[in-house]
């Protein structure tokens, strides 16, 4: 039941007094107190009402204070402010403390008086009552905004490299490192437990909780964000995958799961696998490597044999047929084929819209690009027979508009197969229904981490640290 | 109903389960048993929930090898598919998640901790904190306009729970200003 809708002038974080009988909205800038009958008490600005930065706000007993740091007289100034709402002035500054540091974003823990400053990648814990630095994040690891003391005082938790949650735990002399969290999705936000057991944290893709001592040594470093890529070998015994624009490709058998790599010095934008050749390209030529028994690039891999150099400047998104003879690309709304022998743009077109992905079919008879419309709802599918006899090669272009719930699954798989139908979908689904619950950090947006080769399912992406391989049984 | 824990102290069996989830591993045999049913089952509660059978189909296979869950009953998998790569060698550190096509733009826990209040586009979700389970959804009740919830706050005694939230400009409205709903809360202690 809605008790109150109070208009306001700006958007804002809610506290409520102990007794509950008003509310505080606390601005960028400032205050605006409430009662809950939507009269308003009060309202003014922190001190100084320019260059401040709000590091904490609590309520302790009947009051509610901030702590807010400031530049004055070329030091960095941390103020505690007491909001008096019957008193002037309203605001009194009841404690004070010079900081010998720069101004850098700020937190602060009321239980310990402890704040935190961070510096591009470094963080400074200190005690703001004697100035001592408790912890001096500048080593191998990088620390990052946001920052959060828990409630207890008794941990400090900020973004990490990788977007992990690196925990620090305080000591009699200082704060160490207790643990790094992964989390399964990305996040951008955080907070803790009022028990400061648990960690929360979400962004647009969801919301996930961490528990800290629920972590029994693992702990792994992301890759940097970059898709992956994939080819399989014909008989299905080995796949190659390798990240976007990284250098290294790797060889996992399907049987028992055994990795092999190999590094290839160029920046790689798609793989193929022909026959027993495996085909790589960086956008501007395509070399190729001799695959020995077992799927693992032949002696040659070091050199490879550079087959073709591209004369036209490749954009995104990017394709290259099955059988590497040729390549699909756009430059904005404009998809073109481009034959990798004769090296000649075979043709183009102009889609109606942003172009998200293209795909050829695994004969190399057509080529599928999906399109958002202009007006920004939906998305249509175009379908264009190659015809390599004629010029333009693009022939018979059927139009389809794609329903809310399409992904490329629903395009490209028959209801035969297992596919991933929905957008975000937590099922693989067969004719016999749900056969298999897909974890949240595993489902894939529309299908565009999913690549399938017959009953195998790849799930691609910066969020992995590598490629989840699932071979289903009919 | 209530559980008798440790040193003879009696907690409700939601706290029970909570502290039981943040134990660490190798305290004892069947601290460890308990400790991992439990977190097997958070961590596969959506599934389960929706689909009993699936704990054969899907949740034994995603388990980790080395979870005793999957040790007592990995046998008794029976699933349509096979991974051959991509199962953590142990439980992360991730306990619950919920991922969707929906933006979360805010969250806030309830002072007794049981509870999270989360603002998805258009509403307010309030879930369960062990299982992130949706309880209960709240509306903005903005008659004829759409508003995008925006940072909620719950009151000292979990009662209340607040939501500012900015109206969405439509055709041929003035532009509105933002606002704050206090809401009666329905999720006590």
């Amino acid at each position: 039941m809605v008790i109150k809708d109070i208009a306001t002038w700006e958007l804002g974080e809610v506290v409520f007094s102990r007794d509950q009988s008003t509310i505080t909205l606390i601005t960028r800038i400032g205050f605006h107190m409430y009662g809950l009958n939507g009269e308003q008490i009060c309202e003014g600005e922190l001190l100084p009402s320019s260059n401040n930065q709000l590091g904490a706000h609590w309520v302790d007993g009947e009051s509610l204070l901030f702590a807010v740091s400031s530049k004055a007289d070329g030091e960095l100034m941390i103020s505690i402010q007491k909001l008096q709402p019957t008193m002037d002035p309203l605001l009194l500054v009841t404690e004070s403390f010079i900081i010998p540091f720069q101004n850098g974003e700020f937190c602060f823990s009321p239980v310990s008086f402890h704040a935190a400053f961070f510096y591009g990648t470094k963080a400074v814990v200190l005690n703001v009552r004697d100035s001592k630095v408790l912890f001096h994040g500048d080593g191998v690891q990088s620390y990052y905004s946001p920052g959060h003391f828990s409630p207890d005082g008794c941990f400090f938790a900020c973004r990490t490299s990788g977007g992990s949650i690196c925990i620090l735990e305080k000591t009699s002399r200082s704060y160490v490192p207790r643990s790094n969290l992964t989390p399964q999705l990305s996040w951008d936000k955080f907070s803790w437990s009022p028990t400061s057991t648990s960690i929360l944290c979400w962004d647009r893709n969801g919301i996930q909780l961490l528990h800290p001592d629920n972590c029994y040594g693992l702990t792994f470093t992301r890759p940097p964000y970059r898709e992956h890529l994939v080819a399989y070998t014909v008989d299905q015994t080995h796949i190659a995958t390798a990240h976007q624009r990284n250098t290294v490709i790797t060889f996992t058998s399907l049987s028992d799961a055994t990795q092999q790599t190999v590094t290839i010095n160029i920046p790689i934008r798609d793989i193929k696998i022909v026959d027993s050749t495996i085909f790589v390209t960086d956008g501007t030529r395509l070399i190729s490597w001799y695959l020995t028994t077992g799927g693992q690039a032949g002696s040659g891999c070091n050199t490879g044999r550079e087959n073709k150099v591209f004369s036209v400047h490749t954009g995104e998104p990017f394709a290259l047929s099955n059988n590497c003879s040729q390549i699909g690309f756009t430059i904005k709304q404009t998809v073109f084929l481009y034959d990798i022998k004769t090296q000649k743009v075979l043709g183009d077109f102009m889609a109606d819209g942003h172009i998200y992905h293209i795909q050829f079919s695994s004969d190399g008879s057509l080529m599928w690009s999906v399109v958002e419309n202009t007006n920004g709802k939906g998305f249509k599918c175009y379908c264009m027979e190659l015809e390599r006899e004629q010029n333009p090669c693009f022939a018979n272009m059927t139009i389809v508009d794609l329903k809310d719930d399409w992904s490329l699954d629903s395009l490209f798989r028959s209801p035969q197969e297992c596919r991933i139908i929905g957008n975000g979908s937590e099922w693989v689904s067969d004719p016999r229904g749900n056969i298999l619950w897909l974890p949240p950090n595993w489902r894939v947006g529309r299908g565009w981490s999913a690549r399938w080769d017959g009953n195998f399912l790849t799930l691609l992406g910066g969020h992995h640290p590598e490629p989840i391989i699932i071979e289903f049984q009919l | 109903m209530r559980c008798v824990y440790s040193d003879s102290l009696i907690v409700d069996p939601l706290t029970f389960m909570q502290c039981q989830i943040q134990v660490p591993i190798n305290v004892n045999p069947l601290f460890n048993t308990t400790s991992d049913c439990l977190r097997f089952v958070t961590e596969f509660f959506e599934v389960i929930s929706q689909s009993a059978p699936h704990i054969y189909y899907s949740a034994l296979l995603l388990a980790p090898p080395s979870s005793v869950v999957h040790r007592l009953y990995g046998q008794l998998c029976s699933p349509a598919a096979r991974i051959v790569n991509g199962i953590p060698d142990s439980w992360d550190s991730c306990t619950a998640s919920h991922g969707g096509i929906t933006r979360v733009s805010h969250a806030a826990w309830s002072p007794c901790g049981k509870f999270i209040a989360v603002c998805f586009e258009g509403r307010i979700g309030i879930q369960d904190s062990t299982t992130l389970e949706r309880v209960s959804d709240l509306r903005l009740p903005t008659g004829h306009m759409k508003a995008i919830p925006q940072l909620l706050a719950f009151s000292p005694d979990g009662h209340l729970l607040t939501c500012t939230y900015h109206p969405v400009i439509e055709p041929n409205l003035s532009v509105p200003f933002p606002n704050i709903f206090v809401h009666t809360h329905l999720y006590t202690d």
